[in-house]
């Protein structure tokens, strides 16, 4: 009863917007907004109908062709009858022609190039006709796509009345062979979605029936999936993070994989270059904004809360939407991939090559045009994440956690996430530019008049910060793990926590060691380069404090701490090769080499990843209540580990004899064969390790060593919970009462007990 | 919640939510009527030049806005009439160590869903924008934050989550959160203010060069880039919607603090003033009537802006977006407008809430949290203003 009555009110409501009177037509031409049939201009109808006289059948290289194009409407009144003493303005019809190669032209009188598009001008606007000629692109092979909007108008003062219409024809050159008819991307999109979602599904049902044959019913399934959709509870958001970073890491490693193979050989073709352009785009976009930053929110979700004796996020619900904005991202992301031009602008998009509307088929794709709202959609889910872990982190710890006792992970988690928070806005406000570029049309970037520049100190002073926020939560991981397997406390708590937070500070004032090549004011280098060079002293005091630890332990050899041992290995070789950039000379020669590769990927991979890597062995049994194969666990990080080092060390080598990186390929003569051949093999031994651990993730989900609360003899709050935990995580709020730092003696003391005194320290656990 | 206990035992019964679909549609059906009145108007005065423009122009506005309050009512409506109706049934607010806090939501994935597509639609498909998957995807995220309205429409104050621990123990968890929020939005507004006195300051531009652009002093050299504030400077016309809007924003964060103060106060009683005691005869109208004030005066802004902006695009000396002395200032002194209008979705659901007499000392806090935000998006135009109006 209800409902139809609300229906009712619905239906007039619409029924008096519709016969609202709209906007006024232009006699200044229709430009881009009428791309799509602007209501703007009228309605739409098809009493209107547009006929085109004069194109080929198949056109000819060059070739130019006169054609008409006419807008035909007889039924329509004018306005005042066509009286011009009572207000009738004369103006009879506009049009809007867009080709996909060639240009048209028409008399300059008449007609008028807008946005992309040939149009009338004031004077054409009084008319219904047009004769307009076509210039013929040099290459016949193609097929040329014309989109005609033709508007009938009846000289009111407003558009009511006004009616348009469009037609799309298309004209294939001479040797293009048939015209296949393509589908529209938007169709093929929509179709890659649907067919995903359901294999995704069928999926998740199997998995759910093959737990419980007997009990499977579609309600009952229906009840688990909408559990897993709806849910805010931070350990399945977690999981879901997760799976989800995990699964990318997946996908990203096998693009690198397809241009690995590329690489392998001088002058191979097995990508053409815009293909490799794309899935080297994707891969980094890929691996840092879908695999590394999602696993990170994994391992934040599932454990902060339960460390810092909370029952959930401050937050359930924005963490959940947080999640699910990057979820729903990964379309917009690929939709190249499945729409046959996929965005090539590099992870770090700089304009004005992302910023190329007009002919640039690649760089105005819809597929890069979506990749950017998806940075769009990533940077709003990350400060959703932001709001509610510092949120959460502040104000929820339990009863005994002050911020000196806090375990060391959440303080990684705690300052990674005040710099994402804060770094982020800029990247925002960048990437927006850059969408309303593509999409309105405005000029931030444009490349006359625009300012690119601005856009790499938008990105970089997010993007610096960015790459600290990747490796911070893993200096925690490895913290947290290299202290249990040690046996002992870790080494200098406290200057731990300081060193990061100098780093989350420093990180800010050093984004020009990005740019250094840009131009900027040599001033500002010099300034980037000091500021860059400090980081060096955090980040040294972190690694000496590892291996203090180490040092004055009782070390454990489990899978997580050789992970663990690998990361400080090659983190560190990572850090040193970035202190060569810094030195503006060098990066004069370094910059976007080889070398720059090798550096980014000692950090990532032998930084973040393996840190990642630590902690889900680490913290997998609370998860599930399982261990991890040891067996397997080891296999996974020796093959890793030493192919791994393998593929990037000598990446360092082709860097310093001058490759390029974002190459497609290297010639015969460069001499950079022999080692780009070890790389690629390295990096299939690599890639294909991480199956192993794909396998150990599912068969010891199942079939795992069982085990208690605490496993490993850790001292944080969440091994005193159950494993897997319960919800809300804690019956009660619990107090924690163990300190991580033993002692309190004034700083003096303690700087001089750290300085000289290593035995000191010497208080092994249990 | 005693003082509104009549009011909603009333509405707590048969068809509580027939009344947000009647003002929804109420809503609409006046955005109709401004509009066609405008447009009558338009054709029959011919003063000023600009003036009959402008109210063309804001009569649109005006109703686009009422129909996009309105559909967002109707939704409301619909949403919580096909859910069964009353509220108070899963009313824990952002209470996320509730016990009963586990239930989820379906309002994020929706949310999440409907954002996509919108930011799909403005994709140029085959040369067009997709019109159509704009505009689904706005009704999916509407009708997701429909939901999440619905979920915390009966939040009564009682499970709102309070921080516990050292050293922040006994605060309210929410207003950390709005706060740490506000953090981002200062960066947000940062970002854009660096952008943009990088270019105006004259670092990477010519625009600091003092001359007369309009050729009644100083002639200019060639490449002189005409900046907002010339324009907006050019007349007292011109200059005054921004300045209304600066003192209706500012109004509007004093009626907000009001209508706060109203439903904090546990012994309510009727202001003496004539006026007074009309605008506020009830504590429920009370907080109801300056709820929709500032709600007015929000959307007053955001008309005014719009005036503002189409006598610049279109006016004697055509400022455009395609520039980047436009892209700039439209899209900053946009970002800001965007503000507004989210604060406007807010203050609307707030207003049904009043009208409905969901407000009391109990669950106050609420519009002093969003308060927070509304007096930030007040406090960015007091900068904003200056800076690329004046300057
Ligand atoms: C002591 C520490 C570090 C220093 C001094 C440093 C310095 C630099 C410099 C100067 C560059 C620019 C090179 C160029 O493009 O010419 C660079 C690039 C890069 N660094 Fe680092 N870095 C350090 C640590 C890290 C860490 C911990 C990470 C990430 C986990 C990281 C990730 C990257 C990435 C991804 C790039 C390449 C960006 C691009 O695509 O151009 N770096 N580093
Ligand atoms: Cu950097």
């Amino acid at each position: 009863m209800l409902g139809r009555k609300a229906a009712i009110l619905v239906l007039v409501a619409m029924a008096a917007l519709i016969a609202a009177p709209t906007m006024t037509s232009l006699p200044t031409g229709i430009d881009s907004m009428g791309d799509s049939g602007c209501t703007c201009h009228g309605d739409s109808s098809s009493a209107t109908t547009i006929v085109v006289e004069g194109l080929p059948e198949n056109f000819t290289a060059g070739q130019s062709y006169d054609f008409t194009l006419t807008v035909v409407n007889d039924g329509m009144a004018l306005w005042q009858d066509g009286d011009a003493e009572a207000g009738w303005n004369g103006r009879s019809g506009g049009f809007r022609v867009i080709v996909s190669e060639g240009t048209v032209t028409g008399d300059s009188t008449l007609t008028q190039e807008l946005k992309g598009g040939l149009t009338h001008t004031t004077a054409g606007n009084k008319m219904r006709s047009w004769n307009l000629t076509w210039t013929a692109p040099g290459d016949d092979s193609k097929v040329v796509e014309f989109t005609l909007l033709g508007n009938a108008v009846n000289g009111g003062d407003s558009s009511n009345g006004d009616q348009w219409n469009s037609i799309t024809t298309s004209v294939p050159g001479a040797s293009a062979g048939a015209v296949t008819s393509s589908a529209p991307p938007l169709r093929i999109l929509m179709t890659a979605i649907l067919l995903s979602v359901t294999l995704l599904v069928l999926a998740v049902m199997y998995i759910f029936y093959s737990r419980n044959p007997e009990g499977f019913s579609l309600a009952t399934f229906w009840d688990y999936l909408k559990g897993w959709l709806t849910t805010t509870d931070h350990k399945g958001i977690g999981l879901l993070y997760f799976a989800y970073g995990f699964f990318f890491f997946l996908v990203g490693g096998s693009l690198a994989m397809l241009f690995r193979i590329q690489l392998m050989f001088p002058e191979n073709d097995f990508l053409e270059y815009a293909e490799y352009n794309s899935f080297f785009t994707l891969h980094g976009t890929t691996m840092i904004f879908l695999a590394a930053m999602p696993m990170i929110a994994g391992f934040g979700n599932y454990i902060v809360p339960l460390q810092i004796g909370a029952q959930d996020l401050a937050f359930p619900r924005i963490n959940a939407l947080g999640f699910w904005f990057i979820a729903f991202s990964c379309i917009l992301i690929f939709t190249g991939v499945f729409t046959g031009e996929a965005a090539d602008i590099t992870w770090v998009m700089y304009p004005p090559y992302s910023s190329l509307t007009g002919d640039s088929i690649y760089a105005n794709s819809p597929g890069t045009v979506s990749f950017i709202a998806g940075m769009i959609m990533l940077g709003a889910s990350s400060t959703l994440s932001g709001i509610n872990f510092i949120a959460t982190i502040f104000v929820m710890r339990a009863p005994g956690v002050t911020w000196m006792k806090m375990p060391l992970f959440t303080w990684s988690f705690l300052i990674s996430m005040f710099m994402l928070y804060l770094s982020l806005p800029a990247l925002i406000v960048g990437v927006l530019f850059l969408y309303l570029d593509h999409t309105i049309g405005t000029a931030f970037f444009a490349i006359n008049a625009g300012d690119p520049i601005l856009f790499q100190h938008l990105f970089w002073f997010f993007g610096h910060p960015e790459v600290y926020v990747v490796i911070v939560p893993a200096f925690g991981i490895v913290s947290e793990v290299l202290a249990t397997s040690a046996r002992r406390s870790i080494f200098g708590y406290k200057s731990m926590v300081y060193a990061m937070a100098g780093i989350g500070i420093l990180g800010f004032v050093v984004w020009g060691h990005h740019m250094l090549t840009s131009g900027m004011d040599p001033t500002l280098r010099v300034v980037m380069m000091a500021t860059t060079m400090l980081v060096a002293i955090p980040t040294g005091i972190k690694i000496f404090n590892w291996l203090a630890t180490l040092w004055g332990g009782a070390l454990v050899f489990k899978t997580h701490t050789l992970w663990a041992l690998g990361f400080v290995i090659t983190f560190t070789l990572g850090g040193i090769s970035g202190m060569f950039f810094p030195v503006v000379g060098l990066d004069m020669q370094f910059h976007d080499t080889y070398f720059v590769v090798a550096h980014f990927h000692y950090v990532l991979i032998g930084g973040t990843v393996f840190g990642l890597f630590a902690g889900l062995y680490y913290w997998y049994p609370k998860a599930f209540g399982r261990k991890l194969s040891e067996r397997l666990g080891v296999i996974h990080f020796l093959i890793s580990f030493i192919a791994y080092n393998a593929a990037f060390w000598p990446m360092h080598v082709v860097g310093t004899m001058g490759m390029p990186r974002r190459t497609h390929t290297y010639s015969v003569e460069s001499g950079y064969a022999s080692l780009n051949y070890s790389i690629s093999v390295a990096s299939f031994i690599f890639g294909l390790a991480q199956l192993i651990l794909v396998w150990n993730l599912v068969y010891s989900s199942k079939k795992g060593e069982k085990i208690g609360e605490d496993p490993w003899g850790g001292w944080s709050l969440e091994w005193t919970t159950a494993s897997p935990p319960p919800t809300p995580s804690f019956a009660e709020i619990p107090t924690q009462g163990d300190d991580n730092e033993h002692e309190e003696r004034g700083w003096l003391t303690r700087m001089a007990a750290k300085l000289w005194g290593l035995g000191m320290k010497k208080e092994v656990r249990h | 919640m005693s003082a509104y206990a009549t009011h909603e035992g009333k509405s707590g019964h048969e068809e509580p939510w027939m009344s947000a679909i009647a003002i929804g549609v109420g809503m609409i059906l006046l955005g109709v009527i401004i509009l066609a009145t405008s447009q009558g108007m338009h054709s029959f005065i011919h003063t000023t030049e600009g003036l009959d423009h402008a109210i063309y122009i804001g009569g649109m506005v005006a109703c686009a806005l009422l129909v996009i309050f309105g559909t967002i009512g109707i939704l409301v409506g619909l949403v919580n009439t096909a859910s069964g109706g009353g509220y108070g049934d899963d009313d824990h607010g952002e209470d996320g160590y509730d016990e009963h806090a586990h239930h989820g939501s379906w309002s994020p994935i929706i949310m999440a869903f409907g954002i996509m597509l919108f930011l799909m639609g403005f994709i140029k498909w085959n040369h067009n924008g997709d019109f159509g998957i704009l505009g689904l995807g706005l009704v999916i995220t509407f009708a997701g934050i429909a939901n999440w309205w619905r979920e915390d429409f009966g939040n009564d104050g009682k499970s709102e989550p309070i921080a516990f621990g050292e050293p922040f123990g006994g605060i309210e968890v929410r207003k950390v959160g709005m706060w740490i929020f506000l953090m981002s939005e200062v960066m947000i507004f940062g970002s854009f203010f660096s952008s943009y006195l990088r270019l105006r300051t004259g670092w990477t531009t010519h625009w600091d060069v003092k001359c007369d652009a309009f050729g009644h002093g100083t002639p200019c050299p060639d490449g002189y880039v005409v900046v907002a504030s010339e324009l907006i400077n050019e007349s007292i016309w011109t200059l005054l919607p921004g300045a209304i809007n600066t003192f209706a924003l500012i109004l509007s964060s004093f009626t907000l603090v009001t209508a706060l103060s109203h439903a904090k106060k546990i012994d309510w009683q009727k202001p003496t003033g004539k006026l007074t005691g009309w605008w506020m005869p009830d504590q429920r109208r009370a907080v109801r009537n300056n709820l929709v004030a500032t709600l007015f005066l929000g959307s007053l802004f955001l008309v005014l802006k719009l005036i503002e902006w189409d006598h610049m695009m279109n006016g004697a000396h055509p400022f455009t977006i395609d520039t980047l002395a436009g892209s700039v200032f439209y899209v900053t002194t946009g970002a800001h407008g965007f503000h507004v209008f989210v604060g406007l979705l807010v203050l609307l659901f707030f207003s049904f809430k009043a009208q409905r007499g969901g407000w009391s000392p109990d669950n106050a806090q609420s519009i002093e949290y969003f308060g927070l935000y509304w007096h930030f998006v007040d406090l960015a135009w007091v900068a904003i203003f200056p800076a690329f109006y004046l300057y």
